[in-house]
């Protein structure tokens, strides 16, 4: 008689702890957005009307998405068009104003930002350093603007020849700053571009046919594919 | 082994230097940066930056270090910076190698992307130097970095 009492005290016990888990998933600030696979899949083709809604926010690799296509007034980079992430974060033009990156994604009403950060510096960031300083824009940005929504894209590769000049950015620092905002996506909860995946050739620098002669940056052809794969792998 | 022993020699020399100088200890990295900043010339003015900028010198903070201040441009096409650090007793020379690995890795930086053609003077220009217990780091022209070092080196004889 006793022992049933035991187990049914134990079965009370499990319900509760269950019941806990189903009302408290997580905090919001650890996952309120996506599920586990933040990874955006394949998807529909989602069209212009998908990608005019989208905000780009980074260094000069994503001031290039005009080349793409991209209207100026959605692309938001600092007045130097370099950006290195760091412990201040740094203003970006909209029009003729200056404004911090989240107070320029809040008062554009921005319904999606992506994000394009890392390639600065991807050969000196520890990993402690970078996600810091990720973590913070990405804070600052969400108590902005609560409403939009966020997507961590990754660091296009450079060319194969500029990655072993020693210039402080080579492929083996992008893969790196690019494992670390996939990490970074899955504990935030945000949504994460793997474009990087379409840029590469067999020794995972950039397709040469996508690049400009500086090794770093790319071409209108490659940023129509960037904007094809963004299109075809869509938030809901 | 060349380029390395004459580094190390020069590390003396300024050691020896600023061993000759008796340098106060009593100022706050904060109150040095306030009386630095003034006699530089901040037309964008210049912003404070909080203790997340140590990441960018160690990924944990220096036991050596007492406190630092480090303030850089408002305007983003402006590289200006400067770093002050107030080191515990007899670890200057670990300060000064922790800037000096950071300026490195900046120049670095500036020259691979040559986005500031106009600021190339600063980069070229960036020195640190050890004051006593202070070590002291700047991206200025020279007449910036002239006046900042003659300022710190007066503030705290």
């Amino acid at each position: 008689m006793r022992a049933e009492y035991y187990l049914i005290a134990l079965a009370v016990l499990l319900a509760i702890i269950v019941v806990i888990i189903i009302l408290f998933p997580g905090s919001p600030e650890e996952n309120d957005e996506v599920g586990d696979d933040v990874i955006l899949t394949l998807s529909d083709f989602a069209g212009s009307d998908y990608i005019e809604k989208i905000y780009f926010v980074g260094d000069s690799t994503t001031y290039h998405f005009y080349k793409g296509g991209i209207k100026l007034s959605h692309i938001l980079v600092p007045d130097s068009c370099t950006l290195k992430l760091s412990s201040d974060i740094l203003d970006v033009k909209v029009g003729k104003k200056s404004l911090t990156i989240p107070n320029a994604i809040a008062e554009n009403k921005a319904e999606i930002a992506v994000l394009t950060v890392g390639v600065n510096g991807a050969d000196s960031f520890s990993e402690k350093q970078y996600k810091t300083y990720y973590k913070k824009l990405i804070c600052a940005i969400k108590e902005a603007s609560p409403q939009t929504k966020l997507i961590i894209q990754s660091v296009f590769p450079v060319a194969e020849w500029y990655s072993k000049e020693k210039n402080g950015i080579s492929n083996e620092g992008i893969d790196r700053v690019n494992g670390w905002s996939y990490e970074l996506a899955k504990e935030l909860g945000i949504n994460y571009l793997d474009t990087q995946s379409v840029l590469k050739n067999e020794n995972g620098a950039q397709i040469l046919l996508y690049g400009e002669n500086d090794g770093v940056h790319l071409n209108a052809l490659g940023y129509e594919k960037i904007l094809e794969y963004i299109a075809t792998h869509a938030i809901d | 082994m060349k380029s390395g022993s004459l580094l190390s020699l020069l590390l003396i020399c300024i050691m020896l230097v600023s061993c000759a100088v008796n340098y106060t200890d009593s100022l706050s990295s904060q109150e040095l940066m306030w009386l630095a900043r003034e006699v530089i010339d901040t037309e964008s003015g210049m912003r404070w930056l909080d203790e997340d900028i140590m990441l960018e010198f160690a990924d944990d903070m220096p036991e050596y270090l007492r406190d630092f201040a480090v303030v850089r441009s408002n305007d983003a096409k402006n590289i200006n910076e400067i770093g002050v650090f107030r080191a515990q007793q007899g670890h200057a020379t670990e300060v000064f190698d922790m800037a000096s690995r950071y300026i490195q890795s900046k120049q670095s930086m500036y020259r691979a992307m040559n986005y500031f053609p106009e600021e190339q003077e600063k980069v070229d220009n960036a020195t640190v130097k050890i004051f006593g217990n202070y070590v002291v780091y700047s991206f200025l022209n020279e007449k910036d970095t002239s006046a900042l070092y003659t300022e710190i080196s007066d503030a705290l004889k």
